[in-house]
């Protein structure tokens, strides 16, 4: 787990990143999510499609200006986190890329605000599987796949280019 | 503004900071509102022109330009966060740096790395609008050319708009370096080159004929 601030919303508290893998129940999460359970206040985000952290600190930060602004377009800051990350403004396809399906065994999840232990430990009673570091993300990322949903020209092979274009794509939908 | 951003540039048009950003560092463009300007249309006017620069920096970036990246656009405060480039601006070098006063060398592969550059703007339709060396930079890590300041960009597929970006770089460049070829590498189609040398007899302004 890891804590952030977003600069431009110091007073929405701190964003804490946590990533897990070999989980067994992503499909009793995601129907939990479906039926807007309150337990589940977080963005839980497939890791196949997170890159790097700052993709995932500049979803959330466009997420929380649309929460400050009353422009969600989602219910709520988290679930606009998750399609905050997809270049693409159909909500149900961002949702259903971006976010865990249930087959997912590798679970970023995005909290906004809060206790950052009060967040774990709530989230080890939720999460059946592994805690790990967030400097993995590489471990679990589908680069095929980053490229297909980013739309990223498949001459472009280097990792920092790739989130150059992304972080824009997240960036440039706020406009578009 | 976030709270420990630093004025660095204040402009007609727009504050230039440069602050942290969720772990980085950013550069924050703010334009400001015009006050001869009814408020309500001016607010709508400085959203639409936010909006316009941050298109046109990425749509270069996305394809290949080096730009800035860009962070986060928000229209509430008309500002643009983006990445913070270091390095020179191409008309410091000019004016400071002994390599570049003296070695024709020098120059001349400056003047390659813009036209190449300029030219991927152009393949996508963009047009700069201020291509100045205030404009230009140099990046420290790669040395390699970057566009700035999308602020008076558009999309536009006339070889006439083209040209027009080609003699305002020729002219800011022929300015301090009367023998560059920043032309060499920006392999114009014809309908932009005969365009240009009208261009260059009538000056910037659009012909008010044809
Ligand atoms: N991404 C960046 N990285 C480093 N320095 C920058 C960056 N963007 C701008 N600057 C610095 O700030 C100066 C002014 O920025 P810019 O050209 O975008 O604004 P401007 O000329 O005031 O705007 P406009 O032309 O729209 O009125 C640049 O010449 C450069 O020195
Ligand atoms: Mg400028």
């Amino acid at each position: 787990m890891q804590s952030f601030t977003l600069e431009p919303f110091p007073t929405r508290g701190q964003i804490h990143i946590l990533l897990y893998k070999n989980v067994s129940n992503a499909a009793e999460l995601r129907k939990r999510l479906l039926s807007h359970d309150q337990e589940l206040s977080y963005a839980f985000i497939d890791a196949k499609m997170v890159l790097d952290k700052f993709q995932l600190l500049v979803a959330t930060n466009d997420a929380v200006q649309h929460e400050l602004n009353s422009s969600l377009k989602t219910h709520n800051v988290h679930s606009e986190i998750v399609y905050s990350l997809s270049p693409t403004t159909n909500i149900s396809e961002s949702l259903r890329r971006f976010g865990i399906s249930d087959s997912s065994t590798s679970i970023v999840v995005v909290k906004v605000g809060g206790n950052s232990e009060e967040a774990r430990s709530h989230l080890s009673t939720l999460i059946h599987g592994e805690e790990c570091d967030i400097k993995d993300f590489s471990n679990f990322v589908d680069i095929s796949r980053i490229k297909k949903y980013y739309k990223i020209d498949d001459k472009i092979n280097d990792q920092n280019e790739m989130l150059d274009i992304i972080v824009g794509s997240i960036a440039i939908k706020s406009v578009s | 503004m976030i709270e420990s951003a630093i004025l660095i540039k204040q402009g007609a048009e727009a504050r230039i900071y440069t602050a942290p950003f969720l772990t980085r560092t950013a550069i924050i463009k703010e334009r400001f509102s015009k006050t001869y300007r009814h408020p309500t249309l001016d607010k709508k006017l400085t959203a639409r022109r936010v909006t316009q620069e941050a298109r046109c920096l990425f749509k270069c970036r996305k394809s290949g330009v080096d730009t800035p990246v860009l962070y986060f656009v928000n229209t509430e405060n008309s500002t643009i966060c983006m990445e913070f480039i270091q390095g020179m601006i191409i008309k410091d070098l000019l004016i400071s740096d002994n390599e570049y006063i003296q070695n024709k060398e020098k120059q001349d592969e400056l003047a390659e790395k813009i036209g190449i550059a300029l030219a991927k703007v152009h393949a996508v339709d963009v047009i700069h609008g201020d291509l100045t060396t205030s404009n230009l930079m140099l990046r420290e890590s790669n040395q390699s050319l970057v566009i700035i300041d999308f602020g008076l960009s558009y999309v536009s597929s006339l070889p006439e708009d083209k040209a027009v970006d080609l003699y305002v770089l020729e002219k800011a460049f022929l300015s301090t370096h009367p023998n560059s070829e920043e032309m060499k590498n920006y392999k114009a189609s014809q309908g932009i080159l005969s365009k240009l040398a009208e261009v260059r007899l009538r000056g910037r302004k659009r012909s008010m004929v044809g």
